[in-house]
């Protein structure tokens, strides 16, 4: 069955062959049709493998995306088309009440005056898990010490957490400012750093805690460059007007 | 394909998931994932059932746009439902329940152009699981040579990589080849059969 030159047929398709060597494998492709099916097969075969094993980063990108988008859509209390496009609602709902609340914590703080860092940082983490698994549990746990202020031992949970689900960008944001909050600045820029260049529906809160992360280190220049990235259109752009005009 | 078929506007949806358009990916969830959704719980599947089947047929779609040159000469909804339907069958035939499903004829009123398209689609899928399911029966430094060759590396830093000589390498690509090859065509023989 296998009466082909496979080394042939792979330095052809690597293009790895020399000028000469090439068209004449190609004259014999021409003048042997047999020939010319094997090396489609080949390289159908190597083609398909390519996209099953080495997905591109745009690939990674969609699949994030479609990931993150699944499960507004998608989840065990949402039973009918009908449901679901509520279950989307309640998400949204949640969202927007933690920047709500995020901002409405910022304005009316009482140490506002002392300290822009701890003033606008403030946070609560909105718990979102409903299905009891033991990543669940973990998630509940990981929000209840965050929004304790606990975040030393919020930290580990939410990397157990994201050893299972690593592209869920609502933990990795809570991670990240879990990360600032306790001081380990540099971690938590990378985590950020994440978010904030790619297309989350958290980017521009990522921006926004990049920006606080050097207001912690008192270096306003930097911080004043993070906030001037927040686009116009963003609730997160609200905040950073206002912190901005306060630096 | 032999003829140029003119391209349907719901080629957005393609264009969209390429550039992962988030808005856009959001647009087909909204619009299309509710009947695939009933379709599946309808036919023995859970809410977690629909999901995966639905981001999968997104994702081999995304992958058939990508690198197969896929154009929607038909409207994409029905199209995405074919799909799915399909995907569900083979993971119900796979967990060997009864692969008979209700079919939803009144969900849609489904065109030839449809069909033929879903059916190319369904081509390549198809051949994309055999390819997969003989590579996984190769020898696992096979398995290891192919994958690290298909990689974007060229092919000397390969060798290096599994420190072999690059006259090794080559030898051992084109033998692995030639038995991943075989495989593949004993099984389409065993088809045709």
């Amino acid at each position: 069955m296998n009466e082909f030159d496979y080394d042939m047929i792979n330095r052809y398709l690597d293009g790895e062959m020399t000028p000469e060597e090439k068209n004449a494998f190609e004259l014999g492709m021409q003048q042997n049709t047999d020939l010319q099916n094997e090396v489609d097969l080949v390289k159908d075969v190597q083609s398909t493998l390519k996209i099953k094993l080495h997905p591109t980063e745009n690939e990674l990108a969609v699949r994030n995306s479609i990931a993150e988008i699944k499960t507004e859509y998608f989840s065990n209390k949402t039973q009918t088309a009908k449901i679901a496009s509520l279950g989307r609602n309640r998400w949204v709902t949640a969202i927007a009440a933690v920047f709500v609340l995020a901002l409405v914590l910022t304005v009316w703080r009482p140490w506002k005056k002392e300290d822009l860092y701890q003033q606008y940082a403030a946070i609560d983490m909105p718990a979102t898990a409903e299905r009891g698994s033991t990543t669940d549990s973990l998630l509940n746990l990981a929000v209840a010490n965050f929004n304790s202020k606990n975040f030393a031992e919020a930290i580990p949970l939410f990397e157990t957490v994201l050893k299972d689900s690593a592209q869920n960008n609502f933990v990795q944001y809570f991670y990240g400012i879990a990360l600032l909050q306790d001081d380990q600045i540099e971690k938590a820029r990378i985590q950020l750093t994440g978010l904030s260049t790619g297309s989350s529906i958290f980017r521009n809160e990522a921006l926004f805690y990049m920006a606080l992360s050097y207001l912690k280190e008192k270096n306003r220049t930097a911080c004043k460059d993070w906030l001037k990235k927040i686009p116009l259109d963003d609730a997160a752009w609200v905040k950073a007007q206002g912190l901005l005009k306060k630096l | 394909m032999a003829e140029a078929k003119l391209i349907h506007t719901d080629q957005r949806y393609l264009t969209g998931l390429l550039q992962n358009d988030t808005a856009l990916i959001r647009e087909i969830y909204d619009r299309f994932s509710g009947k695939v959704k009933a379709h599946i719980i309808q036919n023995s599947g859970s809410a977690d059932d629909a999901a995966d089947i639905f981001q999968e047929s997104l994702i081999d779609i995304y992958q058939q746009a990508q690198h197969k040159n896929l154009q929607l000469t038909c409207p994409f909804e029905p199209f995405l439902f074919l799909v799915c339907k399909r995907k569900w069958l083979n993971e119900l035939k796979k967990r060997s329940r009864q692969g008979v499903t209700k079919d939803p004829d009144d969900v849609f009123n489904i065109g030839e152009d449809v069909f033929a398209l879903a059916e190319q689609f369904q081509v390549q899928e198809d051949n994309a699981s055999l390819f997969c399911a003989m590579f996984k029966q190769l020898s696992g430094r096979c398995r290891k040579i192919i994958n690290k060759c298909l990689a974007n590396s060229p092919q000397e830093e390969v060798a290096e990589e599994l420190g072999v000589s690059y006259a090794y390498l080559r030898k051992k690509k084109s033998e692995c080849t030639a038995e991943l090859i075989k495989l593949i065509k004993t099984k389409q023989g065993s088809y045709n059969e």
